[in-house]
């Protein structure tokens, strides 16, 4: 629209990931001017949630997260943003049905085969294209702990009011052996009534969820434990079979070789976010985790913060002190006490191997579930587990009928190696005739990067947020985000409460209105006028 | 707490100079202008307006400036009841622009959404957009369309009391954007303290 970006600013901030975004809103809260950009043409760069087609096209021109490298003139000294390296990677899509409408005779003989009562509806893919808006899948999916960061800075912020939330509604471990789910029972309640473990089993379980929740106020009986690994302790207590699957997969989001207080830690904010908003501990954003970076953006916009996606950033100039003084940003030079640019921009950042994911649509829940389900699949041997995470309609992830299941795991080959064995242990393929497990109608694997960014080489004013990670909330991002924050402003508030609009008193003049006085001439067309009312159903 | 039959979320988008926030402005304060710089921190607005007797409230969204360079958050869509968009009937560009945001409500707000289109500045003496273009534009796109001057205040009062009228009826007939029943608030959930309910209290 011609306009031009403000030089100088206080901080530029380039790409609108979460870091970045909880950094600008936090800043322009706190007055500073803050400018925010990205090269590509949606908010959230790898934190983003996608309708069919934006998905689609997305990752079909993988040039979208490619990032073009465009060649300025600049100084010895200026860094240059690097603009190569591919975020997602391995990207690959399959699909299970065929575009062609199912013959009579299919119809009759999928009807015979399904006895059940939920009769499963065909799609076909065209359907499902048709339907894209209606899905929205998320490249990062993660959960909030109901008093994890992220819901305290929501809270605390104000920030909550700009998004809604699901509950999970039922968390899952994988029993290998017998090749079933086993529900993990959350509260009191529930593992009192559950069928699934004795007596005995019970009291431990909640001997040792009380043992960890208090574990500040006794340190001292954990001494021996500290050092070693959640493992260790788990043996030491004799805690065995069901309920050390509970513990470990669930409870701790742990495996074998996680530390002792790291598993504590989880065990702790487990317990604690149980109750406040739901039978599990666990939130989901509805319409998608990517809604989160946004609701940050449009704190900072509220607070004068500048907005620019499809621009692009080509270097960053750097002063004769070693301090960086400002951006290219489009050949346009714009300075900026503070620049703050995602690990994928960062031009010093080595790729490393990050994580394995898989979106599937799938033609019903494994866990009849009409919200959301977290579901462990452990892996041996030191491996990483399997999380997925099943979304019903009502969380807007799909049109009802269909399921939205998304696989996260550590990247050790590629996201189809990695997660083959757990596709295939809970999913039937397309050729079994296995009725109560889900169908896979379409799959999308791929790869996330993380990234190694040496410490100390940028120029100081100059910070580099790390992209997606393995875990399966938001906290340790909230946690970097405020660390950021505070070195670049210390003493200031992070943060605080925005003012409840139905409270603000304005400025401006009191003086009565000009008199109302209805203007020859306006058009104005009825309702009864409109095909509207139709189109509107 | 306030006495109101219906909560309505309404939101402004349309080419950045075209009144927006000015319309909002005239409508829940009756100020013009509004105090440069009194939008910042400023999320929304609200008025209760009365129809037929019942209270609606309606919650008045503004584009917090993300329109100068076309980045509205998608999430600013999410759960509209209706969407007003708004050009300056004295510039052809903003009238120009219309069809490149009506993609964007087709891609991101909710297909049920009470859609409005407004010419406004009807006051100016130099119009580009004469009122039968803006109506056949409307008709073609199945949106309600009226003119409106926030600096005069005409029309302004009807258009926000036309869609509270026109969200009421569709609100009887279950017929709105009706957002998601049972999504949780994380401010507003009645809170049970862990010590309650939590699994392992002895």
């Amino acid at each position: 629209m011609g306009e031009d970006i403000p030089s100088p600013c206080d901080l530029i901030v380039v790409g609108t990931g979460l870091i970045e975004s909880i950094v600008a809103s936090a800043s322009s809260r706190i007055g500073k001017q803050v400018v925010h950009l990205d090269h590509r043409d949606f908010y959230g760069s790898s934190w983003a949630t996608f309708s069919f087609n934006s998905l689609q096209n997305t990752l079909g021109l993988v040039d979208e997260f490619t990032e073009h490298t465009t060649q300025s003139q600049k100084e010895a000294s200026d860094l240059n943003i690097s603009l190569n390296s591919k975020a997602i990677c391995n990207v690959i899509e399959k699909w299970f049905i065929s575009d062609e409408c199912k013959t009579e005779n299919d119809d009759s003989q999928e009807c015979e085969a399904s006895r059940d009562k939920t009769s499963r509806i065909t799609w076909t893919k065209s359907e499902l294209l048709k339907n894209s808006r209606k899905f929205n899948f998320d490249i990062t999916p993660k959960l909030l702990y109901s008093r994890g960061e992220m819901v305290e800075v929501l809270i605390n912020s104000g920030i909550c009011r700009y998004a809604e939330f699901k509950n999970v509604s039922g968390i899952y471990t994988f029993d290998g052996a017998e090749g079933c789910l086993l529900p993990v029972p959350c509260s009191r309640a529930d593992v009192f009534n559950s069928k699934e473990i004795t007596m005995v089993e019970k009291r431990l379980l909640m001997k040792v969820l009380a043992m960890c929740v208090d574990y500040e106020n006794k340190s001292e009986e954990f001494k021996e434990y500290e050092s070693g690994s959640f493992d260790n302790f788990l043996n030491a207590h004799k805690i065995q079979g069901k309920i050390r699957k509970y513990l470990v997969d669930s409870v701790a989001m742990a495996n074998d070789s996680t530390n002792f207080k790291d598993a504590v830690k989880n065990v702790q904010k487990f317990v604690r976010s149980i109750g406040r908003y739901g039978n599990t501990p666990f939130l989901w954003t509805l319409y998608g985790s990517g809604e989160l970076p946004q609701c940050f953006c449009r704190c900072s916009a509220v607070f004068g913060g500048i907005y620019c996606l499809k621009r692009n950033t080509e270097n960053i100039i750097v002063g004769s002190d070693g301090q960086a003084i400002g951006i290219v940003s489009d050949n346009q030079n714009l300075m900026a006490k503070f620049i703050l640019i995602e690990d994928c921009l960062n031009p010093l950042a080595k790729i490393k191997p990050g994580i394995s994911r898989a979106i599937l649509i799938t033609d019903r829940s494994l866990t009849k579930n009409d919200q959301a389900a977290i579901i462990t699949v452990p892996s041996a041997n030191g491996k990483d587990p399997v999380r997925i995470l099943e979304l019903s309609a009502s969380t807007m992830a799909c049109p009802p009928g269909l399921y939205v299941v998304h696989l996260i795991t550590r990247q050790v080959k590629t996201a189809v190696e990695d997660l083959r064995e757990a596709i295939n242990a809970v999913f039937c393929s397309s050729e079994e005739e296995a009725l109560d497990k889900p169908n896979i109608i379409w799959s999308l694997h791929f790869n996330i990067n993380e990234y190694d960014c040496p410490e100390g080489k940028l120029p100081p004013n100059v910070y580099s947020c790390p992209g997606p990670d393995l875990f399966i909330d938001f906290d340790d991002h909230v946690i970097k985000a405020r660390n950021i924050f505070q070195s670049m402003y210390p003493g200031e508030d992070f943060l605080p409460k925005v003012p409840d609009p139905e409270d603000v008193v304005l400025e401006g003049p009191s003086e009565d209105i000009v008199q109302e006085r209805p203007l020859e001439g306006i058009v104005e067309t009825s309702p009864e006028d409109q095909e509207s009312g139709e189109t509107r159903q | 707490m306030e006495d109101y039959k219906y909560l309505f979320k309404v939101v402004l988008i349309g080419n950045a100079g075209v009144g927006k926030t000015c319309l909002v402005r005239r409508f829940t304060q009756g100020i013009f202008p509004p105090g440069q710089g009194a939008t910042i921190g400023v999320d929304f607005m609200i008025k209760t307006v009365e129809i037929d007797g019942l209270k609606i409230k309606l919650q008045i969204w503004d584009t917090a400036g993300q329109e100068r360079f076309r980045s509205i958050t998608q999430s600013y869509y999410r759960s509209a009841h209706a969407l007003i968009l708004v050009y300056d009937v004295s510039a052809q560009p903003s009238f120009d622009c219309l069809p490149v945001w009506l993609r964007e409500v087709e891609e991101y707000a909710s297909p049920k959404v009470l859609r409005v289109l407004v010419g406004n500045k009807v006051d100016r003496d130099d119009r580009e957009i004469p009122p039968a273009v803006g109506e056949g534009f409307s008709r073609m796109n199945n949106m309600y369309f009226i003119e409106t001057s926030a600096k005069d205040c005409s029309n302004v009062d009807k258009l926000f009391q036309e869609i509270a009228r026109e969200l009421i009826q569709d609100a009887n007939s279950n017929d709105g954007p009706v957002g998601q029943q049972d999504t949780t608030h994380l401010d507003g959930a009645a809170e049970k303290s862990w010590s309650e309910s939590n699994c392992c209290k002895s």
